[in-house]
């Protein structure tokens, strides 16, 4: 047998052997693939030791937003628990529900999710938010108003976090030149006042700005009305009070005073800034960019804010929006503890009031704590002194998300006058009973 | 796409573990109206928006191809578009077509006293504003992949067909389009495949409204998916999808005479 004798690797020209090359560029790509791993993941975090939190949600989205995460809320809850660390994933809104399914899919889930209001019952249904102790309450001086979007079938799956909701404001000089005194107390009085704002080049009132379901959704309440039945396993808007909603917004489409087609649109400054509306139906969350870009139209001269009327029978109220906080059923029996009192943190004045400020939220306290910055915010000043008007019009059913996707089409085409309130009600009906038959 | 053609027959919500549930799928979606609606608005963003795509890159790739002074500016501002993240095009496009004076489409037909128009807010107009948007920024990649094909025609072809007295117009009729043929194939084919694709410029511009006015397929799939929670049903839909590419490429190939030899 003949002996085999290894040969050298050919030498190449320019010096390097061909096996070197070979490692050389083995152990490039397995550099670089961990370079890459490593830069992998959007949120900014500190691994410090044997928890690390996986936090998910649309807050903390800029670089002020991660500063007063890590700042305000991590470091100063790591002072009571110092092996805590944390993973922060920014994720908007309009992205949070594919998020969230995906993280399902590959079960995958974050410790803590920040979602908002009517994204508890779907997420409680299938497993996602888990149900947190009625003791994690105590101390905090939630308002009870405020806990109403939080709970499922009789059960706390998430926490108030920071509350925004969607209020009405009027410009005072378009209302003194008509001779207007102060704000509507009833729907009907509002649609007289939008009537008499009417002229050259304004629209009186801006109600298409803000999404079309919350907008149905707050003359449904005003209407006495609400989506489904208090166990979410049935349609409650069928009652009349879904159809007075849609006919009241047509209603104002075909006396002038809305214009279905004047819209905001993102990037774009609100016709209310521009003065082409006299009362705009907006979101507290606005505060920041308005009082950047509109100081003088927001001054408490230039600028009233009122509650949605209600229609006579009913009291006024605001339309509960702003962010949740929850568990998810990933988090072990072990980590419960900590991922409670984190939670339970998020709540101590010191780590939520820079959270409002930097938002235009409120903190969802009974008993807020004095702060300069938070009161200059006249939406955040409003909803503080209306918290008992609140109402949590959205969700309410696990089937809402589905829903909402389907509805707001049809709400659309009642405003473009393709269908009419009845009829758009009753394929909303249609569309809220399948959903439900799936559940 | 085996896992996803099996979990179409099934009953999937991504907590639990998929339910077979046979053609239950397929059955709801022969009865869902919204999604054919969205079919046929990729069939009428296709059958418009491609041709006039084609055609404008076509006429730009024969101009470009004559040498003219800047050409590569030229090249590359009709390309931009094609690589611009579409949430760019779609914020830029949101400004060009908002309701009001501040809008750039308004204020441009204000000069001739046209009032202005609620280009995405009104059903009759909203899919058009969305064809515009789509043949501005497909015509980038088609002049390119053209002009690339215009330049392997063999000049021999044009002069004899000068020395013959051939026009302009016969040369581009019976030397250019035929040379092109190949190519024209394979950009029909690419720009079909692409329509059907659209996804992120109805999300970021329309989210299919209003009233589902400009709603496609695939933001239907993912509404189904993501918000819906029903992958067995999103995963359905995904295979007619397939099934319709598959249709209109080999429709396509017939009718253009494509072949192998491109």
């Amino acid at each position: 047998m003949r002996n085999r004798k290894l040969s050298t690797p050919p030498s190449t020209s320019d010096g390097l052997t061909a096996l070197s090359r070979r490692g050389f560029l083995t152990v490039a790509g397995v550099g670089g693939a961990a370079v890459g791993l490593s830069a992998c993941g959007s949120g900014g975090g500190s691994s410090t030791g044997d928890a690390d939190l996986e936090l998910l949600g649309p807050t903390f989205g800029d670089s002020e937003g991660q500063a007063i995460l890590e700042s305000d809320i991590v470091e100063t809850f790591q002072e009571t628990n110092p092996d805590t660390g944390y993973n922060y994933r920014f994720v908007p809104f309009d992205r949070l529900n594919e998020t969230l399914g995906t993280a399902m899919a590959g079960g995958i889930t974050p410790d803590v999710i920040f979602s908002g209001v009517g994204w508890v019952e779907p997420y409680a249904e299938n497993g996602l938010f888990q149900e947190l102790p009625e003791g994690i309450l105590d101390g905090l001086g939630i308002h009870e108003r405020l806990l109403e979007a939080c709970i499922y079938q009789d059960r706390i799956h998430a926490l108030p976090y920071q509350i925004s909701g969607n209020i009405f404001t009027y410009n005072r000089e378009m209302f003194e030149a008509k001779g207007i005194e102060g704000p509507p107390e009833t729907l009907e009085e509002l649609r007289d006042i939008a009537r008499e704002l009417q002229d050259d080049g304004i629209v009186p009132i801006d109600i298409f700005s803000a999404s079309m379901g919350q907008t149905w959704i707050t003359f449904l309440s005003a209407y006495g009305g609400q989506i489904f039945t208090d166990d979410g396993m049935n349609i409650a808007f069928n009652d009349g009070t879904g159809e007075a909603a849609v006919q009241f917004m047509i209603d104002l489409i075909e006396d002038g005073s809305a214009d279905f087609n004047l819209q905001a649109s993102q990037g774009q400054p609100r016709p209310w800034q521009s003065r082409q509306v006299a009362i705009d139906y907006i979101n507290g969350t606005s505060w920041p960019a308005l009082s950047d870009e509109s100081p003088d139209m927001v001054t408490e001269d230039a600028m009233g804010i009122f509650l949605a009327p209600g229609d006579g029978n009913t009291e006024p109220s605001w339309l509960i929006g702003g962010t949740l906080v929850s568990m998810s059923s990933s988090v072990s029996a072990e980590n419960e503890e900590v991922v409670h009192a984190f939670m339970r943190h998020l709540f101590d004045p010191e780590a939520a009031i820079p959270v409002s400020r930097y938002a235009g939220t409120i903190p969802a306290l009974v008993d807020p704590p004095e702060d300069e910055e938070l009161t200059s915010n006249r939406f955040a000043e409003f909803m503080m002194d209306n918290l008992d008007y609140a109402v949590a019009g959205e969700g309410g059913s696990a089937v809402w998300t589905e829903f909402r996707a389907e509805a707001v089409p049809e709400l659309e085409a009642a405003m473009t006058g393709s269908q009419g309130a009845k009829e758009t009600i009753d394929r909303m009906e249609e569309i809220a009973r399948a959903a439900l038959d799936g559940l | 796409m085996v896992a996803a053609i099996a979990l179409s027959f099934t009953s999937y919500n991504m907590i639990s573990a998929p339910e077979f549930i046979g053609f239950d799928n397929y059955r709801d979606i022969f009865q869902d109206a919204v999604f054919w609606r969205s079919m046929w608005h990729n069939v009428v963003i296709g059958a418009v928006g491609i041709p006039i795509s084609m055609l404008i890159a076509l006429v730009l790739a024969v101009l470009l191809n004559k040498g003219v002074l800047g050409q590569g500016i030229f090249r590359t501002a009709i390309f931009l578009p094609h690589v611009t993240a579409t949430v760019a095009i779609s914020m830029i496009w949101l400004w060009i077509y908002a309701p009001t004076d501040n809008g750039l489409a308004n204020w441009v037909l204000s000069a001739f006293g046209v009032p202005n128009q609620a280009w995405l807010t009104n059903t009759d107009t909203a899919l058009l504003s969305v064809i515009i948007v789509t043949i501005w920024q497909g015509i980038g990649l088609k002049m390119l992949i053209y002009l690339a094909a215009l330049q392997t025609i063999s000049e021999e072809l044009y002069e004899a067909a000068d020395i013959d007295g051939a026009s302009a117009v016969q040369k581009f009729r019976y030397i250019t389009i035929p040379a092109l043929r190949p190519v024209t194939f394979f950009v029909l084919v690419t720009s079909i495949i692409a329509n059907f694709q659209t996804f992120d410029l109805i999300f970021n511009l329309t989210q299919g409204g209003p009233a589902n006015s400009t709603t496609v397929i695939t933001y239907q799939i993912y509404l189904t998916a993501f918000e819906y929670f029903q992958m067995g049903l999103a995963t359905a839909q995904s295979v007619i999808l397939l099934i319709v590419l598959v249709v209109l490429t080999a429709i396509s190939r017939r009718m253009t005479g494509g072949n192998d030899n491109a």
